[in-house]
């Protein structure tokens, strides 16, 4: 148990170390985000540099990626007793001569390759007393490498080539039903999983047409996959194995429902993503993809394909490689960020809401906020009023709306509106400083930000270029026309008379489902 | 008995490649090996969260080369290419010896593995041009390769980035798997 919480204060001192501002960009050549660090130097790089780094050889630079490495005790304590880039770089780069640039992140494989000899092998750079010469003498290294011959072209051929990890499936075949004759009265069948180059098979159930295998299988899972193919065969001794059906796996259902719900821990047991029967897949039912003890899992029933008879029952379960995703906190922010497939517990449901409302309480109160009431049918036409508006200004599907405010009538209709033409809404604290909202905006990057008078003080800094993916702002409220001429802003009631009546209007999904992007502020 | 032998002979190696996988702990030299033997040249490599996959010719046999990323949460994906694999190539950073403990721990818990069974092994006693580099009696010794059962195995000293020895461990794995091994 302490061991576990000492790993796991370990990984929260080395992100918040990561999280300092001089860390966020790479300490040799300020590529942004970097992922890598040198564990005895003490800083942290980018892919590139890290790999001039690596070759250089562990005496000099001791390379460790943030997410992807288990990072000992020392190795933490080490990098975090140098204080991130700032603090190395005032070491590393004390002597830098005037007019001496230091290669930028477009640098060629040459230029980072000869400033990082320079600055950590050679150590040219630093304060003559504070030099040690590392093992080889300075002139032999540089042969060593020049008769390396090494090319730089290939570089980007080859990491063209690396195919990228983004996970593995843990897939357990449980069972079959009803499969083929292929002897004289039955069969003695096996599984075989294809994905990509990889296969893996179960073991042969001899004479069996209701096998029970309850056996896991492992495949890695690529950054451009394709569904997963399971065959059974009949396995004879002196011939070849016949086959026995087959069916394709669509894996990207439980893919992509997991990488939006970010770690599976965090959750209850629930429900996130569902793959639906379909004329065109083999499953049998709607296959359930759900968070189970903070594990994401999907149970598959499949009908055999290209064969008379045959069910195959399997158990799948997702262990995404754990990428590091920079968290977008500031100390005090310490966010965590996914989204919610509403669109997946119950199709249509932003539709289903409003219908509800217009005619089930068309002439009944529904909201109340001061001396302002609704009725239901009342209410109904302001949100889609809101959403011809945000469609008219430009918005689309897919994009993102930060919104900070009060709680009210109005927040519940852009949240709706939004949802309505398949945007995503964000949420944001209005208690945040104006900082901690700009770390969220830059992570989730909206097009929109609403905000109302808890947030006027917001209005002037997004202006330039503090996110750069901000093009509209549009006050909830109507503030004076001091602010709105000030700031720029929009108006939610300037969108609402805008906006043209035009035929019947079709809600809309966000890609995948999304609608909500929410912020959790606690412990990481 | 000849002709049998003839037979498996030509049916491992007569068009079949030979699958091979090049495993190692992080940075210690299994991509720029693999593009050493495929290419001749030395190529600036990055961290390789996955695989790079290459067809190399040598001694009349097709190798298929699978060179798999080495961090630490990468590693467990290695056993997905265990399955119909001739040969293992292990490479170590022999200057690396903070970390040979943990590179002997995983290749032992590799070769546990049934689908390697029938796989033969070579070291690369990598990195030998850097100070402080283990040779290969020593690797030898820090890998507890005496302890290996039921395996062929081999120990070659190498400098990838000058082509040194990659080639006679590549004769060594060529004449072993033409005898019949792996």
């Amino acid at each position: 148990m302490s061991g576990v919480k000492r790993a796991t204060s370990a990984k929260v001192r080395l992100r918040s170390l990561l999280n300092q501002a001089d860390n966020r960009t790479c300490a040799d050549c300020s590529a942004p985000d970097p992922k890598w660090a040198s564990a005895n130097i003490g800083v942290f790089l980018c892919l590139k540099c890290c790999g001039v780094h690596r070759s250089l050889g562990t005496h000099i630079s001791k390379v460790l990626s943030v997410a992807l490495d288990e990072w000992s005790d020392e190795d933490i304590d080490a990098i975090i007793e140098v204080g991130g880039n700032s603090a190395a770089n005032s070491i590393y780069e004390a002597h830098i001569p005037d007019g001496y640039t230091k290669p930028g992140p477009n640098a060629s494989n040459d230029e980072r390759r000869r400033f990082i000899m320079a600055k950590y092998e050679l150590q040219e750079f630093m304060k003559p007393s504070l030099r040690i010469k590392s093992g080889r003498s300075s002139s032999s290294s540089v042969q060593s490498n020049i008769s390396g011959k090494i090319i730089d072209t290939v570089l980007s051929q080859k990491s063209e080539g690396m195919v990228e990890f983004i996970g593995l499936l843990k897939v357990k075949v449980v069972n079959g039903t009803n499969l083929a004759i292929r002897d004289m009265m039955t069969s003695d069948p096996y599984v075989v999983l294809t994905l990509g180059q990889q296969t893996a098979q179960t073991t042969v159930k001899s004479s069996d047409l209701n096998p029970v295998w309850n056996e896991e299988l492992m495949l890695s899972v690529p950054n451009n996959y394709r569904p997963m193919k399971l065959q059974v065969y009949d396995h004879d001794t002196f011939s070849a194995d016949d086959i026995m059906g087959e069916a394709e796996i669509d894996i990207q259902p439980l893919i992509t429902s997991a990488t939006s719900y970010g770690d599976p821990q965090m959750f209850g047991d629930m429900q996130i993503g569902k793959w639906l029967k379909s004329r065109d897949n083999a499953l049998i039912e709607d296959s359930i993809v759900k968070i189970v003890d903070g594990r994401v899992k999907q149970e598959v029933s499949l009908q055999l394909q290209n064969v008379e008879s045959g069910e195959i029952y399997l158990e799948i379960e997702w262990l995404p490689l754990d990428h590091f995703h920079s968290s977008i906190s500031a100390e005090k922010v310490k966010s965590l960020f996914y989204s919610v497939h509403m669109g997946i517990f119950s199709e249509a449901h932003v539709c289903q809401c409003l219908s509800r409302l217009a005619t089930q309480k068309r002439h009944s109160l529904v909201t109340t906020s001061g001396d302002r009431q609704k009725t239901g049918q009342q209410f109904v036409e302001s949100v889609l009023s809101l959403a011809r508006g945000l469609l008219q200004l430009g918005l689309r599907n897919g994009d993102v709306v930060a919104i900070s405010a009060f709680n009210s009538d109005w927040y519940l209709e852009w949240i709706l509106a939004v949802a309505f033409i398949g945007g995503i809404v964000a949420p944001l604290n209005y208690r945040w400083s104006f900082e901690e909202a700009r770390i969220a905006m830059v992570t989730i990057r909206p097009k929109l930000l609403v905000t109302d008078e808890s947030c006027y003080h917001w209005h002037s800094a997004p202006q330039g270029d503090a996110i750069p993916s901000l093009r509209w702002h549009v006050s909830l409220s109507s503030p004076s026309s001091d602010v709105v001429n000030k700031c720029n802003t929009l108006t939610a009631e300037m969108l609402v008379e805008q906006s043209v009546r035009f035929g019947s209007m079709n809600y809309s999904f966000a890609p995948e489902g999304a609608v909500l992007i929410c912020f959790t502020s606690g412990p990481l | 008995m000849g002709i049998v032998f003839t037979r498996m002979f030509s049916s491992l190696f007569g068009n079949k490649e030979a699958r091979i996988l090049v495993l190692g702990l992080d940075n210690a030299g299994k991509t720029t090996i693999l593009y050493r033997l495929q290419m001749g040249e030395v190529v600036s490599t990055i961290p390789t969260i996955g695989f790079n996959v290459e067809t190399v010719q040598y001694n009349n046999i097709k190798f298929q080369v699978w060179d798999l990323g080495g961090q630490t949460s990468i590693r467990p994906y290695w056993r997905c290419y265990f399955p119909n694999t001739q040969a293992i190539i292990y490479v170590v950073d022999s200057s690396d010896t903070d970390r040979i403990g943990i590179a002997k721990e995983e290749f032992h818990a590799i070769l546990e593995e049934d689908e390697l069974k029938g796989a033969i092994a070579l070291i690369f006693a990598n990195k030998q041009d850097l100070p402080g580099a283990l040779d290969a009696a020593a690797v030898t010794d820090a890998l507890e390769l005496h302890k290996l059962k039921n395996r062929q195995w081999a120990i070659f000293k190498t400098c990838a980035v000058k082509g040194e020895g990659l080639f006679e461990g590549m004769d060594w794995l060529s004449n072993t798997l033409k005898a019949g091994g792996g």
